[in-house]
């Protein structure tokens, strides 16, 4: 069982996007305020904000971590057309005792792209130091630091142009049994067409092409998300649409000996709004996807390897949960360490997580 | 009673005052929580009280609810074109009617906020008359002709400005005009367009919006010759309108959809002129249990409260009306934690405007949890206080699927050293291990001898082909015909077979033999194992001995019924009078008894012709002692197949008990691959490998592949000494299988490995000649990296004796210290680097590079904080 922690992030606006580190210890928002937070848990446990910044022109769709061995770095994407890349230095110490003050510093902006830049995630770490952006016209763009340390050259490795405008991708962090795939999902809505791209790098070509289209999902992609795969056979794609889709990916060997991609969709409809975000835990043994009405939903898998929605989250409740607690001026509380948790609307016993 | 709605409007100055219009004109008033009446409203979703009717205008076209607020106010639009005003108390006045010249349907109205008497009517078209009419309600009859607008045109729709200036119309289906009434003859501006339909102008006051069809135009009032956005949609919009409580969310109510479509309208400014995008959500608004009845299938209406936040009335079916807010949004992610966190944006309105601070005299209502479908209806008055106050509710749906982590018990199995320790082990008993998992592994370290992991398939020499091995291996069987006991009975021959690899199998299974069998029965006794020792009895023919061991269990037992049944069974069992009958109960016997070891014991009993399989294929008694029973009693040929047989299946379900069977080979990495596809338990895979896929295996690719996952795993749970504990483990592996080291220095010139002559060099016997040697290249000679603190090249001894007061303390610290002391370690930022030890005191004190006029903080680079990641674990 696990818990659940609400906090109040004091975005101005709409918040897009929320990541975790490769550890689980640090946190980074951005929404449409164009501002970008980032969260360290003090010593009590709870997340607080220990930076914010105005980081572009236009609302901030998304916030990428870097693997932590590059450092501490960040990408965000934004309306304004680009992506930026911020790492994090220190600042003198201001007396012996203190912590030296920390900031963030943008290495680089990215200014290729000639619409909105939609989605922005650094690739897995054993491919160096990677970044790929998707934008509004429908182009993917890898860029790549070559030099580790001077985070301010990225230049544009590969550049794949697609008909329909994209809102996300995600990259596969494994290759295990299949080539690196990298997905991108388009959020066109006139054309009935798949929504759901794969691409890989190949070799002989020196480059990225498009080798797959999802052709079930045809409804309007705002998400798609790879699952972290320690060694499965098959890959797994959330894909968030109308509905939530779960796209079974295996790499088969035909008889010819070309290598190509077998895919099986999986179709769930019980969100009864579009879906707007998915994300997996690490082991893929639970897929968090939220809806369009702010709607949480979590799903496990039954012993008959069924996904099943196992719990529902809401914002909303019945009347006052817990009594406010006036000594909370600061910008950021965290509303409450734990989430008295409801079933069925009626006040039951908290849950501790074991 | 009320008959069909067609729409619901709040009323702009009476927050707890609705409309609803239809076949009548209702006025209900929203019950605040404290007065809970019984059932008496009229409208089953939402809480009210229902106030007056006004039964003259029946099935108006339109309905406006005007901003007096001293009393609730509608204008009403009839089909035939006559204009009413209500103010659902006073009776009929003729002053307060107004009706065109020529008889047509009035399509449109619009009150002015700013003087609450002046009501825009637009009408349809006809060749002889204006279209818009401007009539103040307390002049009387409109005559003039400056109250006249459009002549022979048709008005689609209408409103007023930001201002309450302007009056904005959409025209003839082709022009939207705007006319300055500021001026005598109000001038009008026309722009050409198609979108003409639902004219509204967003609260910022700078947005206009417009629709046709299924196209929604934007326009910016400070420069209207061009539209702003275009925004397609799939479907044909009904309704359009601003929500008040933000500056530009513009909701639209599509035709036949149960979905309210939200438009989140920003801009961005741009270097020549803003840039307008907007962010989409889709809403149903209606609870989840109706959501996939029929009974909710469009909605037809929309209504925002004119001051709650995000508050609105929505009419379903033209029958339900439904108080919704819109729910606030959450945002996770998944963070490898125990929490999940939950983001909400605490929102733009936090203070409450001063207007709504006069009203808001909270009239709360909350809808009793359990009141069947109001879960939504909160019909409060929003205040800061209760927005901080959002419940977080969780249904569980399948509480038992979030119960059982498999990612909270990885790491709890990972904390407790799972898979470091042999199953014999007594922290392995203390693991939070399943019965299956424990049973896997106690085989497996029955099996794994001298090293290896041989699997009973090449201990029987199966497989091996028409070699002479194979006949030799065949030809040292010797069968024995064993004697039924006493009162058994049973016709059929039982013929046993015994070899030195068939005895060697039987150990790997765990069983023993003629004199050590009765210790071994007596071990699974006392592990309270009763059946299965009863089990193994039978098998050896020992009935007398499972006579016994189930009497005595049947005393210990709570319910001991079927344990002291079986032992009756047992001891007067004639297998050739009962055979038949137990056969054609056989499979009704098998449901009802439920101890898999017991209906073995039946099922050898009343064998047929050598035949097993009632035996063999009982699942419930664990592979190992059916692969044992198979080695006693069945031929060659059948032996191999039955254990081929049970290899596939074990692929087949991803059994690992299979790996009993198949050792450390291809299918033995099958099965394991098929184990983690259907549980996704990497850990186990992964440590099962380490543990016993030692040999030519190791290297294999999928097995490299689920180590290095894990141990990735456990690196970002910040498990480290975990880690590398494993690493050791594996590393004692590779060493053994002769693979090289991964940690290797080259030299900065040649480029040739330097580390082999540094690491062969362990000892310092003659510390001189080392000290030469090792301070340069081996094959160039040129000088190694000094330290940037002791400016001593790399390989010299370090000199311990200036410090040496420090060193004696380092003595209590343990040898272990010092290998890693004298290494060199490099910031990876600015290449400057030079002995661990000299480099760790040098930031004890400083924070930047100990080169001088270098500012790199190579210590901070980590970036996380010592203590914090300490903690982790």
């Amino acid at each position: 069982m696990f818990d659940v922690e609400p906090i109040i992030a004091d975005h101005k606006d709409v918040i897009h996007d929320v990541v975790f580190d490769y550890y689980g210890r640090r946190m980074a928002t951005c929404s449409s305020d164009q501002t970008v937070k980032i969260w360290d848990e003090d010593e009590h446990g709870r997340w607080q904000v220990t930076s914010s910044w105005k980081a572009h022109s236009g609302s901030i769709w998304r916030v990428s971590w870097a693997n932590p061995e590059f450092g501490q770095v960040i990408a965000t994407c934004s309306f304004d057309r680009t992506a930026s890349v911020w790492e994090e230095v220190m600042g003198d110490k201001v007396s012996t005792t203190s912590a030296p003050t920390r900031r963030w510093v943008r290495r680089t902006t990215l200014v290729d792209s000639r619409t909105s830049v939609t989605d922005v995630e650094f690739a897995p770490k054993y491919l160096g130091l990677l970044l790929a952006t998707a934008s509004a016209d429908g182009i993917i763009r890898i860029y790549e630091a070559p030099d580790i340390m001077n985070l301010s050259q990225w230049p544009v490795q590969h550049e794949i142009a697609n008909k329909l405008s994209l809102s996300c991708l995600s990259w596969n962090t494994s290759t295990y049994m299949v080539a690196q795939l990298l997905a991108a999902g388009s959020d066109e809505s006139a054309t009935p067409t798949g929504k759901v791209f794969l691409f890989a790098y190949i070799e002989n070509a020196r480059k990225c092409v498009k080798i797959e289209t999802v052709n079930d999902i045809t409804d309007p992609v705002t998400d798609v998300a790879f699952a972290p795969n320690a060694g499965r056979t098959f890959h797994m794609l959330a894909v968030a649409s109308k509905d939530l889709y779960i796209v079974k990916i295996r790499g088969v060997t035909d008889a010819t000996g070309n290598s190509k991609l077998e895919l099986e969709t999986l179709k769930f409809s019980e969100h009864n709004c579009p879906v707007w975000r998915v994300c997996w835990n690490m082991l893929a043994t639970m897929l968090i996807s939220t809806g369009d009405d702010g709607c949480v939903r979590i799903w496990r898998m039954n012993y008959t390897r069924q996904w099943k929605c196992a719990a529902v989250l809401k914002a909303e409740g019945s009347g006052p949960t817990y009594e406010p607690n006036p000594t909370t001026p600061t910008l950021a509380t965290t509303a409450s360490a734990t989430a008295k948790f409801y079933k069925k609307g009626t006040i039951g016993n908290q849950v501790p997580w074991h | 009673m009320s008959g069909n709605v067609h729409g619901i409007s709040w009323f702009p100055n009476h927050p707890d005052k609705f409309v609803s219009w239809g076949q009548e004109i209702n006025l209900y008033e929203v019950r605040s929580k404290e007065e809970i009446q019984p059932k008496s409203s009229r409208l089953p979703y939402i809480p009210c009280n229902y106030l007056s009717n006004e039964l003259r205008y029946q099935y108006a076209r339109c309905v406006a609810a005007s901003y007096h607020s001293d009393q609730p106010i509608i204008a009403v639009g009839l089909a035939d074109g006559k204009i009413g005003i209500c103010n659902f108390r006073d009776t009929f006045d003729s002053s307060w009617e107004y009706t065109p010249s020529q008889q047509r349907m009035c399509t449109c109205l619009a009150w002015n906020e700013l003087d609450a008497n002046i009501l825009a009517i637009g009408h349809d078209k006809h060749r002889s008359d204006s279209c818009i009419t401007i009539w103040d309600i307390e002049r009387g009859v409109p005559k003039e002709t400056s109250n006249f607008f459009g002549l022979s045109e048709s008005a689609n729709s209408l409103c007023w400005d930001h201002n309450h200036r302007v009056l904005i119309a959409g025209m003839s289906q082709n022009l939207i005009k705007l006319f300055d009434l500021r001026q005598s003859n109000a001038t009008c501006q026309s722009i050409k367009t198609k979108a003409v339909q639902g004219l509204a102008v967003a609260p910022n006051g700078n947005y206009l919006c417009s629709y046709v069809d299924s196209m929604i135009m934007l326009w910016d009032l400070r420069a209207i010759e061009r539209p702003l956005r275009q925004i397609s949609s799939s479907r044909n919009h009904m309704q359009l309108a601003w929500c008040p409580t933000r500056t530009s969310l513009l909701s639209s109510l599509q035709r036949d959809s149960p979905y309210i479509t939200l438009y989140d309208i920003r801009s961005v400014d741009n270097e020549s002129r803003p840039e307008v995008y907007h962010v989409k959500r889709q809403i149903s608004p209606f609870p989840a249990k109706y959501q996939h009845s029929s009974k909710f299938a469009a909605l037809n209406w929309l209504s925002w409260h004119p001051r709650d936040f995000e508050r609105m009335l929505l009419l379903a079916d033209a029958l339900n009306i439904l108080d919704f807010r819109l729910p606030a949004s959450l945002h996770t992610a998944y963070s490898n934690r125990h929490k999940l966190p939950l983001l909400m944006q605490r929102p733009l309105y936090a203070a409450p405007s001063p207007a709504a601070a006069v009203a808001a005299t909270p009239v709360t209502h909350t809808a009793p949890p359990t009141s069947s479908c109001s879960t939504h209806s909160t019909g409060s008055s929003l205040t800061d206080y209760q927005l901080s106050q959002n419940s977080l509710s969780f249904d569980f749906l399948e509480r038992d699927l979030l119960e059982d982590d498999l990612l909270e018990e990885t790491r709890q199995r990972a904390l407790q050293d799972y898979g470091m320790h042999k199953p014999d082990n007594k922290r392995f008993a203390e693991l939070p291990l399943t019965p299956y998992l424990r049973n896997v592994w106690t085989t497996l370290g029955n099996v794994f001898c001298e090293e290896r992991l041989t699997g009973l398939k090449s201990t029987l020499g199966i497989n091996l082909g028409h070699t002479s091995e194979a006949l030799m291996a065949s030809s040292r069987i010797e069968s024995q015909l064993l004697q039924w006991p006493d009162g058994i009975n049973n016709s059929n021959k039982l013929v046993c077979y015994r070899s030195e690899q068939r005895d060697l199998a039987l150990q790997l299974c765990g069983w023993y033999f003629d004199q050590e069998l009765d210790r071994f029965i007596e071990q699974l006794y006392n592990n309270k194992e009763f059946s299965r020792a009863a089990m193994i009895c039978v098998f050896h023919l020992k009935v007398l001995a499972a006579c016994n061991i189930l009497s005595q269990a049947a005393d210990m037992m709570r319910d001991p019924s079927m344990y002291r049944i079986t032992a009756i069974a047992l001891s007067s069992f004639n297998a050739d009078r009962c055979s038949s009958t137990w056969r054609n109960q056989r499979s009704t016997a098998n449901m009802q008894i439920q101890d898999p070891h017991l209906r073995a014991i039946f099922s050898f009993l009343t064998m047929e012709k050598d035949n097993f399989d009632a035996v063999l294929k009982e699942e419930g008694v664990s592979l190992a002692d059916r692969v044992a029973f198979a080695c006693k009693y069945l031929s060659e040929t059948k032996l191999a197949d039955y254990v081929k047989q049970r290899i596939q299946r074990a692929i087949e379900y991803g059994d690992l008990n299979g790996l009993l069977l198949t050792g450390e080979s291809l299918d033995g990495i099958n099965i394991l691959q098929s184990y983690m596809d259907a549980n996704f338990d990497v850990q186990t895979v992964a440590l099962v490998a380490i543990n016993y896929f030692r040999n030519e295996h190791f290297t294999d690719n999928r097995i490299q592949y689920w180590i290095a996952s894990y141990l990735d795993y456990l690196n970002s749970w910040g498990l480290w000494e975990k880690r590398a504990e494993l690493d050791i483990k594996i590393e004692n592996i590779r060493a053994s299988a002769r693979t090289s080291r991964t940690v290797y220095l080259s030299c900065n010139f040649c480029g040739k490995s330097v580390s082999n002559a540094l690491l062969d060099e362990p000892r310092p016997r003659s510390t001189s000649t080392s000290t030469n040697r090792l301070s340069s290249c081996p094959s160039c000679r040129k000088p190694l990296p000094r330290c940037s603190l002791c400016l001593m090249h790399m390989g010299t001894m370090m000199n311990t004796s200036g410090n040496a007061g420090e060193a004696s303390t380092d003595q209590a610290g343990g040898w272990q210290l010092k290998p890693f002391a004298k290494w060199f370690s490099w910031c990876q930022t600015c290449r400057h680097g030079g002995h661990t030890e000299h480099i760790m005191q040098w930031f004890k004190q400083n924070s930047e590079c100990p080169v001088s006029s270098c500012n790199c903080r190579c210590f901070d680079m980590d970036g996380t904080k010592l203590n914090a990641l300490r903690d982790i674990s």
